[in-house]
């Protein structure tokens, strides 16, 4: 074995990481060869000191501001989902206009044209979905929420959020860093580009899969 | 129209939704704790700034959390970690090469309640019984450290402070395990011409004692 083979093997000689035969091969050869010896100690001195470096601890702070990206992380991940998904949107904000519109043309000239009724007796006892509310406002759930501040989002951002997985219930403020009012339990989706809400978690509800 | 929709769906997702029974943040942290002065060690040694590697660890643990659903349960969570700080790491250290670190040491340090201290700089040219004691000696392995490949530092780091073995460090760096064996090659042969000198002098000085 030569010097220049020797001391590239001296390293995984070293931390145990040469074939058997590698390693008899390299111990021959130290045994025999002072300038490869030398370099053997001094590489195996300066693995024991980085070996023995004083080993440092974690500020504390770190969890906390790991936790607040954590918490916002699900708009930003269903946001993007969201934004892939747009061309599949966009088709489907054309054909279903398009198609209601077309129904509600077709129905009124079928029934004259050829005397047929669709429809029997409205059924009024279910209420819809969203039934006081106006068609700007989102009603929230509770009027107890423990608001728990997490940042701010636009309300387009927020709601792509809502359609994911997670949970979030939204207290509405007036611009990004302003306080909520906590008795506020509507959102003003009247213009969802400018409107800033702040995210707020519900007590008892779990994050997670 | 849409809208109205977007909001009824919104409301049902958001409000009618069931608590769910395994906090996934809950999980994410326990793990965190465990392995945060681990991933804040490697930081540091890597970037060689306190600041950098809290801020380093706290992105890498974002990071690891917006993969955590692909982490499988059961495996190594440390190795899965480590191959996200390992290249966290090494694309942070290149994109500050480009754009390098500096401070000024005249230059009044701020805390984090926004107070101003005067830097205080140890004169340490007149105090020969420190000069060479462990913390000299960690500052010396940590510049020579700071002088290598990012890539070999890497290696080394894992290898010598962390403890793993070639075939560990090849995973987490996605690469084979005889570029593992080149890089700590390579990296201690950097580091032996810059450390013997710190090495030299200290033994030197604990033979005088």
């Amino acid at each position: 074995m030569t010097c220049n083979m020797a001391e590239r093997l001296i390293s995984a000689y070293i931390d145990h990481e040469l074939s058997e035969e590698d390693r008899n091969r390299v111990r021959q050869h130290l045994a025999v060869c002072s300038s490869c010896m030398a370099t053997y100690t001094a590489t195996l001195e300066v693995k024991r000191a980085l070996s023995s470096m004083t080993p440092v601890q974690c500020p504390e702070c770190v969890w906390e501001n790991v936790e607040r990206q954590v918490r916002v992380i699900p708009f930003q991940r269903n946001a993007r989902q969201d934004r892939s998904a747009r061309p599949a949107w966009s088709f489907v904000k054309l054909v279903i206009p398009a198609a209601v519109a077309g129904t509600l043309i077709a129905i009124p000239l079928v029934q004259t044209l050829f005397g047929v009724s669709f429809f029997g007796t409205p059924d009024r006892s279910q209420p819809p979905a969203v039934s006081s509310a106006p068609s700007s406002q989102l009603e929230l759930a509770s009027p107890n929420i423990q608001v728990r501040t997490v940042g701010t989002s636009r309300a387009e951002d927020v709601l792509e959020g809502i359609l994911g997985d997670d949970v979030w219930l939204l207290q509405p403020v007036q611009s990004p860093g302003s306080a909520a009012r906590a008795s506020q339990s509507s959102l003003d989706l009247s213009d969802i580009h400018e409107s800033y809400f702040m995210q707020t978690s519900v007590p008892g509800w779990r994050y997670g899969r | 129209m849409a809208g109205e929709w977007v909001i009824q769906l919104a409301n049902e997702y958001a409000i009618a939704r069931p608590a769910q029974p395994i906090s996934k943040v809950a999980e994410f942290e326990s793990l965190m704790r465990r392995y945060q002065n681990s991933v804040y060690n490697i930081a540091l040694r890597m970037s060689g700034n306190p600041e950098e590697a809290r801020d380093l660890t706290q992105e890498a643990f974002v990071r690891a959390y917006r993969a955590f659903d692909s982490y499988k349960r059961g495996t190594s969570f440390d190795k899965w970690l480590y191959r996200i700080v390992t290249n966290l790491c090494i694309d942070e250290l290149r994109r500050r090469k480009r754009r390098p670190y500096i401070e000024s040491l005249d230059q009044r340090i701020m805390t984090s309640d926004g107070d101003e201290l005067d830097r205080e700089i140890p004169d340490m040219s007149h105090n020969p019984e420190i000069i060479y004691d462990r913390e000299h000696l960690d500052e010396c392995l940590q510049d020579a450290l700071e002088s290598i490949n990012p890539e070999y530092r890497m290696a080394v780091v894992l290898c010598d402070i962390e403890g793993f073995s070639y075939e560990e460090i090849a995973q987490m760096m996605g690469t084979s395990i005889g570029t593992v064996r080149s890089r700590i090659h390579r990296g201690r042969r950097a580091l032996r011409e810059r450390v013997s000198p710190c090495l030299k002098e200290r033994s030197q000085e604990v033979s005088q004692k």
